[in-house]
């Protein structure tokens, strides 16, 4: 695996964190980390599994402050990059965790 | 507008545009002498069916019924508004000329707008509030930011930079954004109107701490426009508008004398009246506050017969952990000539125990509803029951 295909990874890691906690914290729990990096389940739109509009702009603002880039605004819109594997890539993209190169999967 | 055949005293509707696009299409409309109809799609009924319509693509689609007419009756109409449909079905509202321009005489007074002013309004314009405080700036010679807000970083880094004046937000886009991380102060910034849903203390202090600077609240109605502005409560009347009733130091229905006819909705001719009931409680404090108290709901037809759904709707919401209730009736999915009574019981952590309990004990005479239960009330874009999407979610789970 190459560095920048870490680097993918850690981002998609940290998006399915974000993304379960904000489930959870709105009383949606039930989908797992690790089932948020799934195949299946990292390409599902993210309001298909309960997330609203104030939820994700949330999830976004929470995002690029802990990456420090900020996500386009197409992936909070199309609902084929609305995922966890969309927002992942768009990070990815824009630079974030360039510094983290050894991500440990939770 | 003009080579799609838009003619003098006909609908446009506006449903793809966003932005600053909505407002160019309107004042397209306008100068063809057309009546503009913003709206989040097209709706499906008969204004939708004989209006033009401009599409996501900016083109201008003819109207698909071919009955369509120029409408003598909204010869002075300068928009179509449609009601959130949060107490009833879907309406369109007609608003004057006159009464467009007296809102824009309103804002301007009461936040002091002048036209070096810069207005950020990233709320939706197809919602009267939006609207009215964009065409209010535009009137007044403001320069106007629409972007819409989708993410709320650079919204919060335009107020942190101060390249607005004055700034239209609603409550739930306001939480968001004194969520994002960081802290800002800048003088530049007069007023945040918050409008269509009330605003809490303990969000006008989360703003505060975040941006430096309180919310200014603000008051409406589809059918008029902006009414209210102010610090507290629902704020005081703007210039142009009085409070009917109640009285000062009373409490009831809002009832307000504005400086601009209503002018009733689409297919419902009335005529028009400056005297508007608004449908709200409020309390009207001596020094001319108007605190909001509550909505008067529309009496609720049930089998033939009206029910008074304010006890059953105070009891629901005393259950544990209940957020909101909304009552509604629906056809039997069993009996098409009866009627069923629907609550939809919003709060993650209700127990269907103590909903049961609460039915239990209501009086002989209420009739006990069909409860749903869900965790988030549907609401639309401004924060308001999304009636449309509570009914749906009502009948999945009855016939499920």
């Amino acid at each position: 695996m190459t560095p920048d295909d870490e680097r993918l990874r850690a981002c998609t890691q940290l998006v399915a964190e974000a993304v379960a906690d904000i489930l959870e914290a709105a009383g949606r729990p039930g989908v797992a980390i690790a089932d948020l990096r799934h195949d299946s389940t990292r390409s599902k739109d993210l309001t298909l599994l309960g997330l609203g509009s104030f939820e994700l702009m949330r999830l976004a603002a929470r995002l690029e402050d802990e990456t420090g880039v900020e996500l386009e605004d197409a992936v909070l819109l199309d609902p084929h990059r609305r995922c966890v594997a969309g927002w992942a890539a768009c990070l990815h993209t824009a630079g974030a965790l360039e510094s983290v190169p050894d991500p440990t999967p939770r | 507008m003009s080579s799609a055949g838009v003619y003098p005293g006909c609908v446009v509707a506006v449903s793809g545009p966003q932005g600053a696009d909505i407002l160019a299409a309107a004042l397209a409309a306008w100068r063809l002498d057309a009546i503009v109809m913003p709206c989040h799609r097209s709706p499906d009924s008969e204004i939708g069916w004989t209006a033009f319509h401009v599409g996501s693509d900016r083109t201008v689609q003819p109207p698909r019924s071919p009955s369509c007419a120029a409408s003598t009756s909204l010869a002075t109409t300068a928009a179509l508004h449609l009601t959130s449909g949060s107490t009833g079905a879907p309406r369109a509202a007609r608003r004057g000329v006159a009464s467009i321009l007296a809102e824009a005489e309103g804002y301007a007074k009461a936040l002091s707008l002048t036209p070096v002013d810069s207005v950020l309004v990233p709320v939706p314009l197809a919602h009267s509030f939006g609207w009215g405080v964009a065409m209010s700036a535009l009137l007044t010679g403001c320069a106007v930011d629409a972007e819409p807000l989708v993410r709320p970083t650079p919204v919060a880094r335009k107020l942190a930079a101060g390249v607005a004046t004055v700034v239209a937000l609603t409550a739930p886009l306001a939480l968001v954004l004194a969520e994002v991380p960081g802290k800002s102060a800048n003088p530049a910034l007069r007023h945040v109107l918050v409008g269509a849903s009330p605003v809490s203390d303990d969000l006008d202090e989360a703003f505060s701490r975040r941006f430096g600077t309180t919310l200014t609240r603000g008051y409406g109605s589809t059918e008029t426009g902006g009414t209210f502005v102010g610090e507290r409560g629902i704020g005081r009347p703007v210039p142009g508008v009085e409070v009917v009733s109640p009285r000062p130091g009373e409490s009831g229905e809002l009832r307000l004398l504005l400086p601009a006819p209503v002018e009733g909705y689409f297919g419902a001719p009335e005529p028009p009246s400056r005297q508007w009931s608004t449908g709200d409680l409020v309390r009207h404090d001596h020094d001319g506050v108007v605190h909001f108290a509550d909505r008067i709901r529309p009496a609720l037809r049930h089998n033939g017969r009206f029910i008074d759904a304010r006890y059953l709707e105070h009891a629901l919401r005393g259950v544990p952990g209940v957020d909101a209730v909304y009552l509604l009736t629906l056809p039997s999915p069993t009996a098409p000539d009866s009627d069923t009574l629907c609550a939809m019981v919003a709060g993650a952590a209700v127990a269907r125990a103590d909903i049961e309990t609460c039915l239990a004990g209501l009086p002989a005479d209420v009739p006990v509803p069909h409860v749903v239960r869900c965790d988030d009330l549907p609401r639309d874009t401004v924060g308001k029951p999304d009636r449309a999407r509570i009914t749906t979610l009502v009948q999945e789970r009855m016939t499920a």
